[in-house]
């Protein structure tokens, strides 16, 4: 096995077939699952050999220095004595920024060539699908004997399907860039538990409760000064909220609003917002009110008394 | 060899990205370009290089936050073949400055230095080791993981992202620092000792580990161990992971790590598992494991327990992997791990 894992061949003797598919190497055991015998023998002759992979590195590449001293020169004042933080976040911000920015082209690019790979696959699918698709795959699979039919075949159907997985896992992954690029919109649940002296059954209770319920708690601005807070694990709440514009205000900035097209797809996402929580809302109370143990130890698990919990072992962390 | 993890492009970590002068590129140094880096009390020798901590402007090497530093002090003295002789390191933040009188000062001022970690998410907690993991995502708390990649770096042979933090996850492992209870002077606070990052959406949707690194003052401690163990266990509750293992290439350390971690953990199970069965195939132990069939097929091959037999079918020699056993000191009979399942908060 190569030390990148890839279905492309790297044999490169009569031709460039670096960007070729290969299949006349599949491993049964691996691909296929076949069965291997249960033997009790011990024995050193004609053992399996599977990869280059499988030989540890030599000793001298894992053996690094453990040069650690203890220095006692660099002792802190005392933190009453401390007026400001010399290495405040500000600090970093610039040119950390700034690299995030390089780093990111980097990223960009490397979507740019999946999605140009999947164009390709794509391209590459309708050639097999021709009539004359014989003709097209020796470009894209690695093929012995172009003569045999058998061959042609029987390669053209295991490109395909491997054309089908790699086009359905580029769609997986998209989907869940999406889902991952919502999740990051969407603010972290501010009802923690105290996860040093809540019992760990009671946390990882909460944590299931969260998995389960993969909608993620909703601040819904009331553009009154308020906000309501939406949460699976507790109690809608309003609370105050400085983010959120009083009424008047909120019709001040829309006749100062320069840009009217904007301030129309804005309403019209505020009130997609609105339908959409309506929805998740409902759900939610639909789900609340089914009689499950499940939905029951949720409820119960999610709203536990301060004063219930007992301190665990408290001096164990001292 | 084919597989079918594969995928239409794999980043390869080695990439070179024309970020810094550097011959050897962004993400790889072959050798350290810092001498010295003090975390906490400790001085470390780095392994690595690391370009990325530094500004390429000019034809002076100096850290990319102090490039425009004017109250820097100026007696800065570099030795021969390095870029920086001394980096301090916060040991709570992993904040850092080649300026000492700052970082004395910082750490006394760090919000992080506190008795127990609030940073993040605990996702494990071991009341009696003890032992604390902490989930910390980077687009949440940025600089935070910005800067234990760029300190991680120095202990790392292969890692090229620092900086654009934000599809990963570190996961942090906390303990109580050795020195700090015997020193007895105060209640000892929990303290970074390693950590390893996750792609929320890597493109190989079963990988559950893209870099793993104890901090050198932590090591031989079987830290490394518990947060494989761990990956696995995060791996078990994240859609689409019920078979993972960690992204590759493998470096030498990890190859290390991870053909321990498998063949101790198939050796056990293998033993137990075949006793008076005839066959088995790949994806069974997999689906009970879950570990991938081609992580699996590389441990029973460097374990060296796969035969050919005449009709060119394979057979699995139990004798063998009692024998492996015997040699690397593994009981068969007893399960080993660091992790304690009823630690986890997942």
């Amino acid at each position: 096995m190569s030390n990148k894992r890839t279905l492309r061949s790297r044999n490169s003797k009569s031709q460039d077939l670096s960007n070729l598919f290969n299949f006349d190497y599949i491993n049964p055991y691996v691909q296929k699952s076949k069965a291997i015998k249960v033997s009790s023998k011990t024995s050193s002759v004609n053992l399996y050999h599977y990869s280059e992979d499988s030989k540890l590195p030599p000793k001298s590449s894992t053996q690094k220095p453990m040069n650690v001293k203890l220095v006692d020169d660099i002792e802190s004042p005392r933190k009453s004595k401390l007026r400001d933080d010399p290495l405040e976040d500000s600090i970093y911000e610039t040119f950390h920024k700034q690299m995030w920015r390089q780093e990111s082209r980097m990223v960009n690019s490397d979507r740019l060539r999946l999605m140009s790979d999947f164009d390709t696959l794509n391209n590459q699918k309708k050639q097999l699908d021709q009539y004359s698709w014989d003709k097209f795959l020796p470009s894209i699979t690695k093929i012995n004997n172009v003569n045999d039919h058998e061959e042609l075949e029987r390669k053209r159907l295991l490109t395909l399907n491997e054309i089908d997985r790699r086009m359905s896992q580029y769609q997986n992954w998209k989907k869940r860039l999406e889902n991952f690029k919502n999740q990051k919109k969407l603010s972290e649940n501010s009802y923690k538990l105290d996860e040093y002296s809540t019992p760990i059954d009671v946390l990882r209770q909460s944590r299931l409760s969260e998995r389960e319920l993969p909608i993620r708690p909703i601040k819904l601005i009331l553009n009154n000064g308020y906000s309501l807070y939406i949460d699976a694990n507790s109690t809608p709440k309003i609370v105050k909220d400085s983010n959120s514009l009083t009424s008047d205000e909120v019709v001040t900035k829309s006749l100062h609003s320069n840009d009217s097209r904007r301030s129309k797809v804005t309403t019209k996402a505020t009130r997609n917002l609105r339908l959409n929580t309506r929805s998740v809302i409902k759900k939610r109370l639909i789900k609340r009110s089914l009689p499950s143990k499940k939905s029951k130890r949720i409820t119960r698990s999610v709203q536990p008394k301060i004063s219930d919990i007992l301190p665990v072992n408290k001096s164990s962390w001292r | 060899m084919v597989d079918n993890g594969s995928k239409i492009h794999r980043r390869n970590k080695s990439t070179t990205y024309d970020l810094t002068s550097t011959d050897e590129g962004y993400g790889v140094m072959k050798r350290p370009n810092i001498k010295l880096v003090t975390l906490g009390n400790y001085q470390i020798e780095p392994w690595y290089g690391n370009g990325a901590y530094f500004n390429d402007k000019g034809v002076k090497k100096e850290l990319g936050v102090e490039a425009d530093l004017h109250d820097k002090l100026d007696e800065h003295t570099v030795s021969e073949g390095y870029w920086l002789d001394n980096l301090y390191v916060c040991e709570y933040c992993f904040k850092y400055t080649s300026i000492k009188y700052k970082y004395q000062a910082h750490r006394a001022a760090c919000r992080h230095n506190k008795p127990l970690p609030t940073i993040g998410k605990l996702v494990y907690r071991d009341d009696d080791s003890p032992y604390l993991i902490r989930k910390v995502k980077g687009y949440e708390d940025t600089l935070f993981c910005q800067n234990l990649c760029l300190f991680g770096k120095l202990f790392l042979d292969d890692k090229s992202v620092f900086y654009n933090v934000d599809q990963f996850e570190y996961f942090i492992l906390y303990g109580f620092d050795d020195n700090d209870i015997q020193a007895d002077t105060k209640e000892p606070n929990f303290k970074p000792m390693g950590f390893f990052s996750k792609e929320t959406i890597s493109w190989d949707g079963n990988n559950n580990l893209a870099c793993i690194c104890i901090f050198p003052p932590y090591q031989r401690k079987h830290l490394g161990t518990l947060l494989i163990e761990f990956s696995y266990a995060v791996a078990k509750v994240t859609p689409g992971q019920s078979l993972s293992g960690p992204e590759f290439p493998l470096s030498a350390f990890g190859k290390v790590s991870y053909y321990r971690f498998w063949s101790q953990k198939l050796s056990i199970f293998l033993l137990d598992y075949l006793n008076k069965r005839p066959k088995f195939s790949l994806q069974e132990v997999a689906e009970l494991t879950g570990f991938r069939k081609e992580d699996i097929m590389l441990t029973l091959d460097y374990m060296k327990v796969l035969q050919v037999q005449k009709s060119g079918d394979l057979s699995i020699l139990l004798g063998n992997i009692r024998q492996f056993c015997l040699d690397h000191k593994i009981d068969p009979t007893q399960e080993t791990g660091m992790l304690k399942v009823d630690c986890l908060i997942i």
